[in-house]
């Protein structure tokens, strides 16, 4: 079994962004994802401090110290692009103009909370960012994150066990190890990676899984 | 005698009253203050009697300009344990040359809002690191390079109250446009909406958020006009025009001054009756 690198997980969400879509990206993985959207395909990129449009990162002649992302990265404007304020930014995020959100996660519970804020360690002061105005307010959200901890523990739970997010409002999880989508009936694996088995999939799953009559291997370029 | 300005009914740095009023000030008798004993010997601590007088002469200038001539006089009258809001996201559109001032300015136990809590060792981090911020309002207090906000943390020399970002910008939205707060669906069912009052909305739980207001803010632009019309650059507009909104005294320093009409109408993007201060600083 060969568990997906952090690149071929951004490319598998990727793969799932529609055509024309207005999508939010939080830091870190999520990131990767525009890196990865098919040829062809048009999807708006929407970033917290004031931008729709946003394109990839600079090259040395296109960098830009008042443009950056919001991981506090550089990035550029595509020709259509605009610039906002925070209220117009937030505006759009909470008053559900955005098609999808997709967020990194410590955890995901089987009804679709989430948690990716805080883990409660005195030695980190909490950060919040815009991870509950996206949570609640995108039209869809999806989570995106390794199946389990470094040390084995899993991270998709029958509750969090960490601070929540947001209660009930993520739609798809992609994992290193399955695409799993959250139903009114549980969780729906929908692909796992070659070589692992829907037990041993289960065994690494706190929470109760049903494997979809038409899965397939989860591929990734 | 000595002229004693009102707190933001004529700004001292500009001369421009705010209120409208033209031309009535107030004095303050202070050697009468100074002799006045009680019939312990003691100074009287009663507050000083203070009365209006009308100028007979214009105390505001016939131009509007809002151009302050340095940074110190851009920071003039801001007090110990003001709430001070700080453009900005991470260092971009930050004003990082007026928050070193505020440091040599010296005021003390500040309530700072920003969205985080500065970056390296200069600006907002700078100010933090001296013990000058009692408490800090932002979203994520560790972004590039927390390590003063940090130390301050873990010495517990600071307070943090923690805000989702979209919350924090509307809720001084709500200060600038009158509101008496609002009611929204983040942070529902969370720790941070933990004692908040909630309410029933066609049939979703909202939250009811409360406004902050500043007493000063402090903002980066790129062009303004004497008339304090503002433009900014790609992301560095961010917080800076909610900000200039919803606080008393707004301190903007830019990259340039151009003249009356250089800036579009139609592309002006904070417009000048939210401005009061304007001071150039050209290492941008």
């Amino acid at each position: 079994m060969t568990p997906l690198t952090r690149r071929q997980m951004a490319w598998r969400a990727a793969q799932d962004m529609c055509d024309c879509a207005y999508v939010n990206l939080g830091i870190g993985l999520p990131t990767l994802v525009s890196d990865f959207i098919p040829e062809g395909r048009e999807v708006v990129f929407h970033s917290e401090n004031g931008i729709l449009g946003m394109g990839r990162a600079p090259a040395p002649h296109e960098v830009d110290r008042d443009l950056i992302n919001a991981g506090k990265g550089l990035t550029t404007l595509l020709p259509g692009g605009s610039f906002f304020h925070h209220n117009d930014a937030f505006l759009m995020i909470r008053g559900g103009h955005l098609d999808v959100a997709l967020l990194g996660a410590f955890e995901v519970a089987e009804n679709g909370d989430l948690a990716n804020w805080t883990t409660e360690d005195p030695a980190f002061p909490p950060g919040v960012g815009s991870a509950m105005d996206l949570a609640v307010g995108a039209k869809e959200v999806r989570a995106i994150l390794e199946h389990t901890t470094k040390d084995g523990r899993p991270r998709i739970r029958r509750k969090c066990s960490y601070p929540l997010t947001a209660a009930a409002c993520v739609k798809r999880i992609y994992t290193n190890l399955a695409v799993i989508d959250v139903t009114p009936d549980g969780l729906v694996v929908r692909e796992v990676v070659e070589g692992l088995d829907f037990a041993g999939l289960q065994d690494r799953t706190e929470a109760q899984l049903t494997l979809a009559n038409d899965w397939r291997p989860l591929a990734a370029a | 005698m000595r002229l004693v300005v009102e707190r933001v009914k004529t700004d001292p740095a500009t001369r421009i009253r705010r209120d409208g009023l033209a031309g009535q000030c107030r004095f303050r008798d202070d050697a009468a203050l100074s002799t006045k004993r009680n019939e312990n010997n003691v100074r009287d601590i009663r507050p000083p009697v203070v009365r209006s007088c009308r100028f007979r002469r214009r105390v505001a200038p016939a131009m509007i300009d809002k151009q302050v001539p340095g940074i110190r006089a851009a920071l003039a009258g801001i007090r110990n344990g003001s709430t001070v809001l700080c453009g900005g996201f991470g260092s971009v559109g930050a004003p990082d040359e007026l928050i070193d001032a505020l440091l040599e300015q010296g005021a003390r136990d500040l309530v700072i809002v920003s969205n985080n809590a500065g970056v390296g060792t200069t600006g907002l981090a700078a100010l933090v690191d001296n013990n000058r911020v009692r408490k800090i309002i932002c979203s994520y207090p560790r972004s590039d390079d927390p390590r003063a906000f940090d130390k301050a943390y873990k010495e517990g020399r600071i307070e943090l109250e923690l805000v989702p970002q979209g919350t924090m910008s509307e809720r001084m939205r709500a200060a600038a446009a009158g509101l008496g707060g609002f009611y929204t669906r983040v942070s529902v069912g969370t720790k941070l909406a933990a004692g908040k009052e909630t309410r029933e909305i066609d049939g979703q739980t909202y939250v009811l958020e409360m406004p902050l207001k500043g007493d000063v803010a402090l903002l980066k632009a790129d062009r303004a006009d004497r008339w304090g019309n503002l433009t900014y650059r790609k992301s560095a507009r961010n917080f800076n025009p909610v900000m200039a909104m919803a606080a008393d005294l707004s301190v903007v320093q830019v990259r340039t001054m151009v003249e009356l009409g250089e800036i579009d109408p139609e592309c002006v993007h904070t417009p000048g009756i939210f401005v009061d201060r304007v001071v150039v600083v050209e290492r941008h």
